[in-house]
């Protein structure tokens, strides 16, 4: 048996013209160091006019690769991402040191929304 | 949040939600839990945090979730009026402060008026500090001490309007001396 984290609970996020997006907190993120391996499980109840991101990142200062983008026209109700240590560096699956969520309008004049919830067990 | 609980390693300023691809990460960590609050929010509760932010040492309260993301959409029930009150559990608390600097941040408001308002006793009557009626993104200062946002014993939020109408905001409290920037870091497993 894994860890079982709730990486965010139910969250509800509408945003309007001219407010880009919302990242995760990031006293939230989540550092998985200590392990090896990841299934993150990504439900999404609604999702219309912006994209939900999982990402991760290795180092201090360093970029953020997208493990998953989630919308409107991709959103299948739960998405199950599985990530690991050891892949190639750089690899959209290589479980990363520290991850987030975050969405992100597409900068159009349209409002956007989002309910989701992202769970994962972590080995 | 149903969060397992993680160290609190304060360094990076993530000072709100404007979305990048980059951020620059925690390096130099120190713990300091805050005390679980049972009741309105207390500053003095909150604990101290240490860190560094853009190389500098720092040595400041820590944020209060004054509230987390929230989303309220009303029913459609046509034109009657509708409010939101924030629970008595939330509650800023303002016998020990002198100041807060909040951090307001409303994504989306259609319809209704966000209120921030204070009484010196939990039944009221309750005083206007501030009140917004369209997205922003703002830091305020208020102060118990006078001028034209000034709270007392107790400061919640509240939500009024004719149904329907949609909100979704965020409310952060910064208690005491001026702070630019949140501190945070990512918790561990």
């Amino acid at each position: 048996m894994g860890k079982r984290v709730v990486i965010e609970n139910w969250m509800s996020l509408r945003g309007a013209t001219g407010w880009t997006g919302v990242m995760q907190e990031v006293e939230d993120w989540v550092d998985t160091s200590d392990y090896n391996s990841a299934v993150v499980r990504i439900e999404v109840s609604s999702i219309a006019g912006c994209t939900l991101y999982l990402e991760g990142c290795d180092q201090s200062g360093g970029s953020f690769v997208t493990h998953k983008a989630i919308d409107a026209a991709t959103s299948d109700g739960a998405t199950v991402v599985t990530l690991l240590r050891q892949v190639p560096f750089g690899a959209a699956e290589r479980l990363n040191t520290l991850m987030r969520w975050r969405v992100t309008g597409p900068g159009s004049p349209n409002a956007w929304s989002a309910n989701f919830r992202i769970t994962g067990v972590f080995k | 949040m149903a969060h397992t609980p993680i160290s609190k390693t304060p360094v990076q300023s993530p000072s709100g939600h404007v979305v990048s691809q980059q951020k620059p990460l925690p390096v130099s960590p120190q713990v300091i839990k805050p005390s679980a609050p049972s009741g309105p929010v207390s500053a003095a509760a909150t604990g101290k945090v240490a860190g560094r932010y853009m190389g500098a040492a720092f040595d400041t309260q820590d944020v209060i979730k004054f509230q987390r993301w929230l989303n309220i959409e009303t029913g459609t029930g046509a034109g009657s009026p509708y409010e939101v009150i924030q629970p008595w559990s939330g509650w800023l608390r303002g016998d020990s402060v002198s100041t807060y600097h909040l951090k307001i941040q409303i994504s989306y408001l259609n319809a209704c008026t966000l209120y921030i308002e204070s009484s010196t006793t939990p039944e009221g009557p309750w005083t206007t500090v501030l009140s917004y009626t369209e997205q922003t993104d703002v830091m305020a200062v208020i102060s118990s001490e006078g001028g034209s946002a000034k709270f007392s014993s107790y400061v919640r939020w509240r939500i009024s309007g004719n149904a329907p109408y949609q909100i979704c905001f965020q409310l952060e409290a910064v208690p005491g001396a001026s702070v630019a920037s949140y501190i945070g870091s990512p918790r561990r497993l």
